[in-house]
């Protein structure tokens, strides 16, 4: 018995324990879900789908997202652009990975090192996320460029998002971590 | 997916699909979860419309994250931290309300015949302070230990412990707890 039990009659805290776990909302929930997803639909795996299915049907692209998932780092492939058709499909399977991993990355950095700096660590979490802020500017204006020439393409302007989402999180982790150090 | 021999599967196989776009998969992780989100969600922010918006909520960032979910921990414990976020967050972003804590307390006091009802009891855990509720709802009613609450609220061990034997002084006052 710890002390708070004890603080609690026997009979008291039987029955906080006896309290029902599962509480079922007064309404389905589920119909409001299922629209925003199917509006929304920003899983990882719908976009990659899309990307093999309407930019590289050529490329099973999931298997190296998931591995650079498993292991997160920040990668920044290199992007050429050439006017011929197969550029597009490169350069966006390329953008698509780019941006997965620097997600990955972001988890990384704020799992691993920003969670509680002190000191120097603060500053080197920062720069650690600014560095990475500017890889994700990169490849979201890499993203652009190839929706000036496919305008009308849903996993471009989905993976636009996702990178613009991405640089947004990455200034508020970074701005948070600013504030937390100097006691805002 | 075939249900044949096997009528509730894990839910792991349920998020490997879901994963994959099988939004079918995700309803039945929501079908199967969302009293437990939706149960903490109600204790936390003591409001029915609160508690509906948090869940629907977690469901949907549930299902953007869900590719990185490694299973560290099981999906409940999961689908409580995007939860207690989801609720935190809102907290922080909103006004802080009075909630007349004396006042309500004394009425539960003055209203407790013998042993508290579960009704009596819901509303005494409503009339904690934030954290204090957090912590306790989370450790006595949903069964975290101390090191596990401490890490899904983001607060030190002792802390956690001084505020559930906070609350838990509290609710013996507010129910007139007789070996108080």
């Amino acid at each position: 018995m710890t002390n708070d039990d004890a603080i609690l009659s026997a009979e008291l805290a039987s029955r906080v324990g006896r309290l029902p776990r599962e509480i079922e909302p007064p309404g389905d929930l589920w119909p409001g879900i299922a629209a925003r997803l199917t509006r929304e639909d920003t899983s990882l795996a719908t976009l990659v789908q899309r990307l093999e299915r309407d930019v590289a049907p050529d490329r099973d692209l999931w298997p190296r997202i998931e591995a650079r998932l498993e292991r997160p780092a920040g990668i920044a492939v290199p992007l050429r652009l050439s006017p011929v058709p197969a550029w597009f499909a490169t350069a966006a399977s390329l953008a698509a990975i780019t941006v997965v991993a620097l997600i990955a990355s972001l988890m990384f950095v704020t799992t691993e090192r920003a969670l509680a700096p002190e000191g120097d660590d603060v500053a080197q979490a920062v720069d650690a996320i600014r560095a990475e802020l500017a890889k994700v500017q990169g490849e979201r204006l890499v993203i652009e460029e190839s929706l000036q020439r496919d305008a009308d393409n849903l996993s471009l302007h989905a993976l636009w998002r996702y990178a613009y989402q991405t640089e947004l999180d990455l200034a508020g982790k970074a701005e948070g971590l600013v504030d937390d150090y100097e006691g805002v | 997916m075939s249900t044949l021999g096997n009528p509730e599967p894990a839910d792991a196989v349920l998020i490997a699909a879901a994963v994959g776009g099988d939004t079918a998969a995700f309803e039945t992780l929501y079908r199967r979860h969302t009293g437990r989100v939706h149960g903490l969600c109600l204790r936390l922010t003591q409001s029915r419309a609160e508690a509906q918006d948090c869940t629907q909520e977690t469901f949907i960032r549930a299902w953007r994250q869900l590719a990185t979910f490694r299973g560290q921990s099981s999906l409940s414990t999961w689908l409580h931290r995007i939860a207690l976020n989801e609720v935190l967050g809102r907290k922080r972003r909103a006004s802080t309300e009075d909630r007349h804590l004396a006042v309500v307390r004394l009425e539960a006091r003055d209203s407790h015949r013998g042993p508290a009802t579960i009704d009596e009891l819901e509303r005494a855990i409503g009339t904690l302070p934030d954290r204090a509720r957090e912590v306790f709802v989370l450790q006595k009613v949903y069964g975290y230990t101390h090191e596990e609450t401490a890490d899904l609220l983001n607060i030190a061990v002792g802390t956690c412990k001084a505020q559930v034997h906070r609350a838990s002084r509290l609710l013996a006052e507010a129910l007139g707890d007789t070996e108080l």
